[in-house]
């Protein structure tokens, strides 16, 4: 079992405690450069979330645009016998579908991009920390998807309460 | 003795709107459908035709009077009841055939019994392409609508109302967006499927040519049912 590594400031107490040195924590001595790394790190996530909002957005707007345009065909369906329970599930699939098929071409082409770049430990000065290692691309299919399904809920809701009389009228 | 009906509403009334803007559709309706029945359903455009066949499709709700179905009641039943029963019991072919521009002919057919059993089945394939080749588009099985004649989409949502064997076919001017030759054609599959299915059809037209050719007519004028 691997053991997470202790904190610079327990590192700097323990070696007090065993020489009587005085020690303090990498952190401190470079506060600046931890605050800007921490920064980096929350910038990072703050993108991360923007990027899981657009995706809801994007594809509960896709969803309303596509029940609007298609309210005659589920008006039909309905009318045919469809219950609003089949019709929740059909356009959470599709908006779930959607999602997944996005998330995987997505990660296939950060995947690709990310090829030419050297890992990580051989970066040199200058040159840009990232590779394909630090992708978490099944993660990022997967919050993808599951993002994608949330989003379609209230859009398929809303297609099954469509009244076939008005929809097939209209 | 006359056979129990399939169909029957008492004093059916239907409003719309509240207050100054009230409308009264329908005024008191009776009516009974028996089995293997096929009626034409006449009167002048805004008589009340079309809220009828709604109200008895299931689609929509009467303001009161009773309407009960194979003995169920319709009126206490719950919207998913209802829409279970619509899809067991009950077909529909509309004017304007309303069929789905993306799926072909032969899943059109289909789509009432996937949409009852929420899934696709061998035997609903079977069914429907014995269906399509019951009204002559056997041929015809893989095109979309938007390549089929007014005629042929017709025959299709005939196709379609006949899929989960309906004891009732409600068709609303089934005739009326086609031309003579095309809506005889029509009709003499709809009489076809009435002899040999014994299928219930209640049909609404204005067009007495096509009331001819059924047995019984009933008239609506002012929401009222004026002769049956």
């Amino acid at each position: 079992m691997q053991l997470p590594p202790p904190s610079p400031r327990a590192c700097a107490a323990r070696l007090r405690r065993s020489t009587g040195l005085k020690t303090t924590a990498w952190t401190e001595d470079n506060s600046q450069l931890f605050e800007g790394l921490d920064a980096q790190a929350r910038t990072g996530t703050i993108i991360k979330a923007f990027a899981l909002i657009t995706i809801v957005v994007g594809i509960a707007s896709a969803m309303l645009l596509s029940i609007v345009r298609r309210q005659a065909e589920i008006g039909i369906m309905r009318a045919m016998g469809a219950s609003k329970r089949l019709v929740v599930s059909i356009f959470v699939l599709e908006g779930t579908l959607i999602g997944f098929i996005g998330a995987v071409v997505g990660a296939l082409v950060a995947w690709l991009v990310l090829l030419p770049l050297p890992p990580v430990s051989e970066v040199e000065s200058g040159g840009l920390p990232i590779d394909q290692a630090q992708g978490d691309f099944l993660l990022a299919i997967a919050l993808t998807t599951l993002a994608a399904a949330l989003a379609s809920i209230l859009p398929a809701r809303r297609a099954a309460r469509i009244d076939p009389v008005e929809a097939i009228g209209s | 003795m006359s056979a129990e009906p399939i169909l029957s509403v008492r004093d059916l009334t239907k409003v719309f709107g509240e207050g100054e803007a009230q409308a009264k559709v329908l005024k008191g309706i009776d009516l009974t459908i028996a089995p293997g029945e096929m009626a034409a359903l006449l009167g002048p455009s805004g008589s009340g035709k079309s809220t009828l066949l709604t109200i008895l499709g299931t689609l929509m709700r009467a303001s009161s009077g009773r309407h009960e179905m194979l003995g169920v009641d319709l009126m206490q039943a719950s919207d998913a009841e209802r829409t279970a029963f619509r899809s067991r019991h009950l077909g529909f072919v509309f004017q304007f055939h309303h069929l789905l521009p993306d799926l072909t002919a032969l899943e059109n057919v289909m789509m009432p019994a996937a949409a009852a059993a929420g899934r696709e089945s061998r035997a609903m394939r079977e069914r429907a392409a014995e269906l399509l080749d019951a009204v002559g588009l056997a041929d015809r099985r893989d095109y979309r609508p938007g390549a089929l004649s007014g005629g042929q989409r017709q025959r299709v949502a005939v196709a379609r109302a006949l899929i989960n064997q309906p004891v009732l076919v409600l068709a609303d001017e089934p005739t009326g967006n086609l031309d003579r030759q095309a809506a005889d054609q029509v009709m003499q599959l709809i009489r076809s499927i009435n002899q040999t299915l014994a299928t219930s059809f209640l049909i609404s037209t204005h067009d007495e040519h096509i009331a001819g050719q059924c047995p019984r007519r009933i008239e609506l004028l002012d929401g009222r049912i004026v002769r049956s």
